[in-house]
């Protein structure tokens, strides 16, 4: 008997869940996937783990050169920022860009003349960009106060 | 006895002897008092029209769109071919002799000789004029080494006049290329005088002589034959009068000729005629003018034309249809030659030149169609329309100025035509299914966001439906950095060497269903760490932990970008059930690109006035969106993807040393075939799948990463940039506990940290420098 109420009470209670639930799994997505790496021990049969090694950690002791078309027109858009033509500086600046682009240098210029433009949002996630390009530690130190000096004028 | 004659009745009788010629005379008087008041009415009438439409805009000119600039300089990767493509692309001509003119270059290139010359056009850009100049281009291991000017002076970078891409413009429109008079080859304007108005700088407007020789010619035919116009006068009845021949059109069109003449000076006068004058019917476009006409027949600019050139442009006048020298070559070409024959009379060629000019074939340009490139050209009008007025864009010949690569371009649709090669045969696709896969691709620069290149389906010079910006489809896998980027932005909790559970899920959802989505396998592999969870995309362990993160926490994340589509906090958006456009796609991946920053996708640089003078310049925008530390473990984690994991096949087509970051994306049913990721200098996203959003016979991932890999391959791939910042630290992680362990150990991995979250390790094994 007790036996009896436990088997019906399971089977409504199951049935009654059944009702009110609607299980709609998701199809697998697909995809070209190779075996999983070990979790442990490398073994003979699985790949090894890739090394990635990052490109830089340290600063470098001298600063990144541009090539000399960058550098050229890096020199006219100081021309032009000396000249106060800063929308002039910042096209010039941005084709230098395009040139090298991983030159913290050529941020900080940019970022200047953003600045100088009233522009102090701009200028300052431009210099932080400077700051992921791996900049000299004098580079650090012009670009971070270049960020402290857009926050001012935020 | 007759009355004495007095004065008084004398008069009286010569009033009444003539009466009716004196009626006649004051009627006269009357006739021509009134006359001269109305003419003059009407000639102030006319002036003020004249000068109307003469001062202001005399025509409405389409927006033109231009590509890039090629740029030159020491350093540039690019091989002697490829800056012969783009020479020929601009329609500049290759010589065997000695490199005299702008438009020219040497096709002395050989392997020994690895120098190439070259004389630029010049050409007024938005930040200044870049002069024509002559150009030694030399070549050291594949990149260029030195560049020298005329007088062996080096120039350290100059740039290339950059192609016309397409025009903005109403369906039937006239189109033209305003040119000035001194631009004009002197032959050519010498033709035009000869042959349309050889006494253009002696008379007033209209032409005596030449009335009454029309006159004459009109009677002895019987009919309305010849019109005996000056230029003066076919520029009245272009510019302000109808084409129907008739008398009335004549009294309008010569006091309206005259007028002209007395407010305009000569020059002004032809220099409106070169640029009105109407030369053919290109589909819906009408050819007017001598600038667009050499570009749209010969493929150069009006200054390079040569003497059998110009001649055939003038010979055109008189009946472009007639003569047109696409459709009746011959008669073009005995036209032409008349028109020569007219400038050897008049002194203006020589005999040994004309014999020269005569013996030229007849050449015609068939390379505009080439150049246009509809699917880049909506992108532009997207961007552009938020900005500009529509009717500016058909109206004031704009020039707007792109970031379009026409090389990249190339270098796209090829590796869409060999991808989709691959996958017919690869996967035995039969020709149908083949034939109904879609493709949709856009190709960014890496560090700053700006569009090189679109396809928008499987043809990709057709202007329709474009899948690039138009299509919303299921980003599927490609969803889930993002997850694990929200995950990684808090450090305290989550690093790439935490594990989660890939296990089954249940999730209620508001309406009492159930949400249960599956792994690929159907198996579930239990706790993983993130690293290996991204690196296999499995579906479970990403959704627990997107769940452990919070739906709106992911929701958040993707709303700061300015996507198309509305984010729903939904858990299978988790999966990437969301339908987002392959530009979407790529902006939000060209943040990963960015070291974390996103930069708004630009496809326009600038946009000039019809002067030249700059309107708008769309600048280089970013901001920050990762923090460097987060930046640096998600680009670890897709550069592992690429390595181990979902996308490594594209290393079949890629050396082993170049660093490249991307994710897989797939929807149910293979609907979606997507793939992201980056080199060191481009972003690239691929689609492909049906229209009908039917499933794809195409298996995984393979067919959108076959064209990507192929792409990263053929545009030269080079490896991302991947420094540390000081917020990181790499440590080695026994991958079995996730705990830190010495270097050496066997099967430690050495990952990046947030450097005030480095796991836990055992300590006096760290200091001892053992394994456990």
């Amino acid at each position: 008997m007790n036996l009896r109420n436990i088997l019906i009470t399971t089977f409504l209670s199951l049935f009654i869940s059944a009702c009110g639930t609607k299980y709609i799994t998701q199809p697998p997505t697909l995809e070209d996937r190779p075996p999983l790496l070990s979790g442990g021990q490398p073994s003979a049969t699985e790949p090894a783990r890739p090394t990635i090694e990052p490109t830089a950690t340290l600063p470098p002791p001298s600063p990144a050169q541009s090539l000399p078309a960058a550098v050229a027109l890096r020199d006219q858009a100081t021309a032009a920022t000396n000249a106060s033509d800063y929308t002039r500086a910042i096209g010039l600046l941005e084709r230098a860009l395009r040139i090298s682009p991983n030159d913290p240098q050529t941020f900080y210029d940019l970022a200047s003349n953003h600045l100088s433009t009233d522009q102090p949002q701009q200028a300052l996630q431009l210099a932080r960009r400077g700051l992921t390009l791996n900049p000299t530690n004098a580079q650090r130190d012009a670009l971070e106060d270049l960020i402290a000096r857009s926050q001012a004028n935020l | 006895m007759p009355p004495p004659i007095t004065r008084n009745n004398q008069q009286q009788s010569f009033v009444i002897r003539y009466k009716w010629w004196l009626l006649a005379v004051a009627v006269l008087v009357l006739v021509i008092v009134t006359a001269t008041i109305f003419a003059s009415r009407s000639m102030q009438t006319l002036d003020a029209r004249i000068k109307e439409v003469f001062d202001g805009p005399k025509w409405s000119i389409p927006a033109r769109v231009y590509a890039r600039p090629l740029e030159l300089y020491a350093g540039l990767e690019i091989d002697a071919r490829t800056v012969t493509e783009e020479l020929i692309g601009l329609g500049y001509t290759s010589t065997d002799s000695q490199v005299s003119r702008p438009g020219q270059f040497s096709n002395r290139v050989n392997a020994e000789d690895t120098t190439f010359e070259l004389h630029t056009r010049g050409f007024m850009f938005a930040d200044g004029f870049e002069p024509a100049t002559p150009l030694t281009i030399s070549w050291n291991a594949g990149q260029i080494s030195k560049l020298t000017g005329p007088n062996g002076n080096n120039i350290a970078i100059t740039r290339l006049e950059p192609q016309i891409i397409g025009r903005i413009s109403p369906t039937n429109t006239e189109d033209r290329l305003l040119v000035k008079l001194e631009q004009l080859p002197q032959g050519l304007t010498d033709a035009l005088l000869a042959v349309e108005d050889p006494k253009f700088y002696q008379h007033s407007g209209i032409s005596i002589r030449g009335i009454l020789r029309a006159i004459w010619v009109n009677i002895k035919e019987r009919r309305f034959a010849q019109g005996g116009s000056t230029l003066t006068q076919q520029l009245i009845k272009n510019l302000f009068l109808t084409r129907e021949r008739s008398i009335k059109r004549k009294l309008t069109e010569w006091p309206m000729a005259i007028a002209l003449e007395r407010r305009y000076g000569k020059e002004e006068i032809l220099q409106a005629f070169v640029n009105e004058v109407f030369f053919a019917q290109d589909k819906s476009r009408a050819i007017h003018g001598f600038g667009l006409a050499s570009l749209y027949f010969f493929d150069k600019p009006v200054q390079e034309l040569e003497t059998h050139q110009s001649a055939l442009l003038v010979g055109l006048l008189k009946g472009p249809s007639y003569y047109s020298p696409i459709r009746y070559p011959e008669r073009a070409l005995d036209r032409r030659n008349l028109v020569l024959r007219i400038m050897h009379r008049e002194n203006l060629l020589t005999a040994e030149e004309l014999v020269l000019a005569q013996a030229q074939p007849l050449v015609i340009a068939n390379s505009n169609i080439d150049r246009q490139q509809p699917a880049y050209l909506d992108l532009v009008k997207q961007q552009l329309k938020r900005d500009y007025p529509i009717e500016d864009l058909h109206k004031n010949g704009l020039s707007i100025f792109t970031n379009f690569d026409p090389l990249v371009q190339r270098q796209l649709e090829l590796s869409v035509l060999q991808g989709y090669e691959q996958i017919a045969t690869e996967q035995s696709l039969d020709p149908e299914a083949i034939e109904k896969l879609q493709v949709a691709s856009v190709v960014t620069r890496a560090d700053n966001g700006e569009v090189l290149a679109i396809v928008g389906g499987r043809e990709a010079r057709f202007a329709g439906f474009n899948r690039a910006l138009d299509a919303r489809r299921q980003v599927g896998s490609l969803i889930k950095p993002f997850i694990y980027a929200a995950a990684l932005a808090e450090p305290e909790k989550f690093n790439l060497s935490t594990f989660i559970d890939d296990a089954p899920v249940f999730y209620e959802q508001q309406n009492g269903e159930i949400w249960s989505p599956a792994n690929y396998t159907r198996e579930s592999l239990g706790p993983v760490m993130m690293l290996d969870a991204l690196t296999h995309s499995l579906n479970q362990a990403s959704v627990n932990l997107g769940l452990e993160v919070g739906i709106e926490e992911v929701v958040a994340a993707l709303s700061r970008y300015k996507l198309t589509n509305q984010i729903d906090p939904l858990p299978s958006l988790l999966l990437g059930a969301l339908e987002l456009s392959v530009v979407d796609v790529a902006l939000l991946y060209q943040s990963f690109a960015a070291s974390g920053f996103n930069t708004p996708l630009r496809a326009i640089r600038e946009v000039q006035a019809s002067d030249g003078q700059l309107l708008q310049r769309y600048q280089f925008r970013l901001e920050q969106r990762l923090d460097d530390a987060t930046t640096h473990q998600i680009i670890y984690a897709l550069q592992h993807v690429m390595r181990a994991g979902t996308g490594r096949r594209a290393y079949r087509y890629i050396t082993p040393d170049i660093a490249l970051a991307g994710k897989t994306g797939t929807s149910n049913e293979q609907r979606d075939s997507w793939f992201a990721g980056y080199d060191g200098r481009h972003s690239i996203v691929v689609w492909m799948g049906h229209d009908d959003n039917t499933p794809t016979q195409v298996t995984g991932s393979k067919g959108a990463l076959e064209i990507w890999a192929r792409a990263i391959a053929n545009l030269g791939a080079s490896s991302l940039r991947f420094n540390a910042p000081p917020s990181i630290t790499y440590a080695n992680i026994n991958p079995a506990t996730g705990d830190r362990t010495t270097a050496g150990c066997a099967g430690s991995v050495r990952l990046p940290f947030h450097r005030n979250y480095e796991p836990p390790g055992d300590a006096s094994e760290l200091l001892s420098n053992t394994c456990n």
